[in-house]
């Protein structure tokens, strides 16, 4: 009896969550394909934005500036918290007090000081936003790698892979990545979903990407504005299934002996 | 008991380690030679662990000089050292099988495949593992990683063995039946080994020398039965085995006066005043006890009968701040039970003395 409450409940929350999760965006959806005049349903808001100039050049600079981000957080922000639990243990609270600052400093704030201690040739090329994007992504980035470091024996693993004639380079390639793939993968869907996302800083520094191209095509088009909505999300989660499945296929497909071949070659 | 300079294939030489003001290690020197075994005993923070670190290279902030094969590697990095380790905790690379990981140091090493995997399965075999090469750490026991990473440590036949308490984190039966593999493996590949430990029967039970450490120094190295019956300080004495200390006074002619006996005080024994009193430190297998009345002995009453197997250990009630244990045979244990009168002797020829 008790265990059919147990199970009962289950079902309850799981339902609730659902509702909660799916309704709104259901909602949306529904919204998004009405016309004007209540004349049914129909795919002309998503049409329309297709017809919308710069629709294309827009969500392409945002999906370079989203790769980049994702690339600037594998190669600065990895290493660095990798540093930090290997030989930086005293500072941790410091850095962990610091990762957390994006999230308290005004966007206003960051925009100005940020741009200002760009180099000059960065400050004129739109692309000096995926720096600023690995910054604000910081915060979520670092917690997730943080906490994939701290649930390994990392100094040991080290210390193994060392002491069995590996350098620090091969030991980070061959036992410390794949130890924390799927922090990794977290971290990068972090700064890939934020960047993707950002509006408030892009639109301060008078870029446009495709959240701010978004927020001026559809001033003039209520229900466009809500197709646009529903195209990005729907656009942003089949990309991350898309990547997801492309690592899980990649998982599964490729033989140790081509990971072996590939570690030897960067090293 | 110290090796010819011929035979010697590691010599650590004054390594001293300080953190901050404190000394983790104080002028630290020994020598191994080829194919021996040697423990490092201590309790924790006596800096034995240190000693392996720094060995392996893992620690490079320390003073003095490490000669291996006669080359002096003290500035080498740990991966240039080619010292296999194991750890105390599990330090299987988690993303790679049990071949793979024992492969590991030979594919750094450019080793072909096809070597790699015939030395992998050897070596598999050695520790009772070759069933299970595609297995991931995480589908294998605690005894079954530490073999592994036994494996996996002399793969690269290394120049030295470094075991870092390897044994501490598995349960008793299991700690028992891969220490006993350890020395077999480590007997049949004759690979100078350095194992640290802070379990006593460990240590005895599988190394040619015993080094006990205190406070950052050597207190003595030996095989281990001259280190449990010849001590040469009262930390060994005390460290190694069950110690009695019971109050003493030592009189004019370098005896001690303890349990209404008369007995030499040790020439390892610190030197004592006439009229000091000094606790002498007595193992449980040099007393006898006795439930008949003896005007030579001191009577006392049993407190406490541990069975252990083929002996008992009986705590006994001197009238002094601690117990004294006695062990006799289970047989003989019969005749005495709890709350018994009895009378106790010491049969040692010598005593070591300690500070009361």
């Amino acid at each position: 009896m008790k265990n059919r409450i147990l199970n009962l409940s289950r079902y309850v929350i799981l339902a609730a969550g659902l509702l909660f999760f799916v309704f709104p965006v259901a909602s949306a959806i529904e919204f998004s394909l009405r016309s004007y005049g209540n004349k049914g349903h129909t795919f002309a808001n998503y049409s329309w934005i297709f017809q919308q100039e710069d629709f294309f050049t827009n969500i392409t600079i945002s999906l370079k500036l989203a790769a980049l981000s994702a690339v600037i957080t594998l190669l600065t922000v990895v290493p660095a918290v990798t540093y930090l639990h290997l030989e930086g243990q005293r500072f941790k609270r410091i850095f962990e007090f610091l990762a957390i600052l994006p999230l308290v400093v005004p966007v206003v704030s960051l925009a100005i000081g940020a741009q200002k201690a760009m180099p000059t040739f960065i400050q004129n090329s739109q692309y000096e936003l995926a720096f600023f994007y690995v910054v604000i992504a910081i915060p979520y980035t670092f917690q997730s790698l943080n906490v994939g470091l701290t649930s390994i024996p990392l100094k040991t693993l080290v210390e193994a892979s060392r002491s069995l004639g590996a350098s620090f380079g091969r030991t980070v390639i061959s036992v410390i990545v794949p130890a924390i793939r799927s922090a990794i993968n977290a971290a990068i869907f972090l700064a890939v979903t934020l960047s993707f996302g950002e509006f408030t800083l892009t639109s301060l520094l008078h870029w446009e990407t495709f959240p701010v191209w978004i927020t001026r095509v559809s001033q003039g088009n209520v229900l466009g504005s809500i197709a646009l909505s529903m195209f990005s999300l729907i656009g942003a989660w089949t990309l991350l299934i898309l990547v997801q499945s492309a690592q899980n296929v990649r998982k599964k497909k490729v033989s140790k002996s081509d990971v072996e071949e590939s570690e030897e070659a960067l090293i | 008991m110290s090796p010819k300079n011929s035979e010697i294939k590691v010599s650590l030489q004054n390594l001293s380690r300080h953190y901050g003001n404190v000394a983790a290690l104080h002028d630290f020197s020994l020598d191994m030679t080829t194919g021996e075994m040697v423990s490092l005993l201590g309790p924790s923070g006596c800096g034995k662990t240190t000693v392996l670190r720094i060995l392996g290279g893992l620690d490079p902030h320390h003073g003095g000089r490490i000669v291996v094969d006669g080359d002096d590697i003290t500035g080498s990095s740990s991966d240039k050292r080619n010292m296999g380790m194991v750890f105390q905790a599990y330090s299987l690379f988690p993303n790679m099988t049990v071949a793979e990981n024992v492969e590991y140091g030979l594919r750094v090493r450019k080793v072909s495949p096809e070597i790699r995997r015939k030395k992998s399965m050897e070596l598999l075999e050695m520790v009772h593992l070759s069933h299970r090469p595609d297995a991931y750490p995480n589908q294998l026991s605690g005894g079954q990683q530490q073999r592994v990473a036994l494996a996996r440590a002399l793969a690269i036949a290394p120049k030295v063995l470094l075991l870092d308490e390897p044994l501490s984190a598995l349960d008793a039966q299991v700690r028992v039946q891969i220490r006993e593999e350890i020395r077999r493996i480590q007997l049949e590949t004759e690979t100078t080994t350095l194992f640290v430990t802070h379990d006593q029967e460990e240590a005895m039970s599988v190394s040619d020398r015993v080094g006990v450490m205190n406070a950052g120094q050597l207190e003595q190295i030996d095989s281990p039965s001259a280190l449990y019956n010849k001590p040469k300080t009262a930390f060994v004495a005390s460290f190694v085995g069950v110690t009695n200390k019971i109050p003493g006074e030592v009189d004019g002619k370098g005896r001690v006066r303890v349990l209404n006996q008369k007995i030499d005080l040790s020439k390892n024994s610190r030197s004592a005043q006439a009229g000091e009193q000094v606790l002498a430190l007595v193992r449980p297998e040099n007393l006898i006890i006795s439930s008949e009345f003896d005007e030579e002995a001191q009577p006392g009453l049993v407190i406490t009968k541990s069975f252990l197997g083929p002996l008992t250990k009986l705590g006994v009630d001197l009238g002094t701040e601690n117990l004294v244990y006695v062990n006799m045979t289970s047989q003989e244990a019969r005749k005495i039970d709890v709350g018994n009168r009895v009378s106790i002797k010491i049969t040692s020829e010598e005593l070591m003395v300690a500070n009361v």
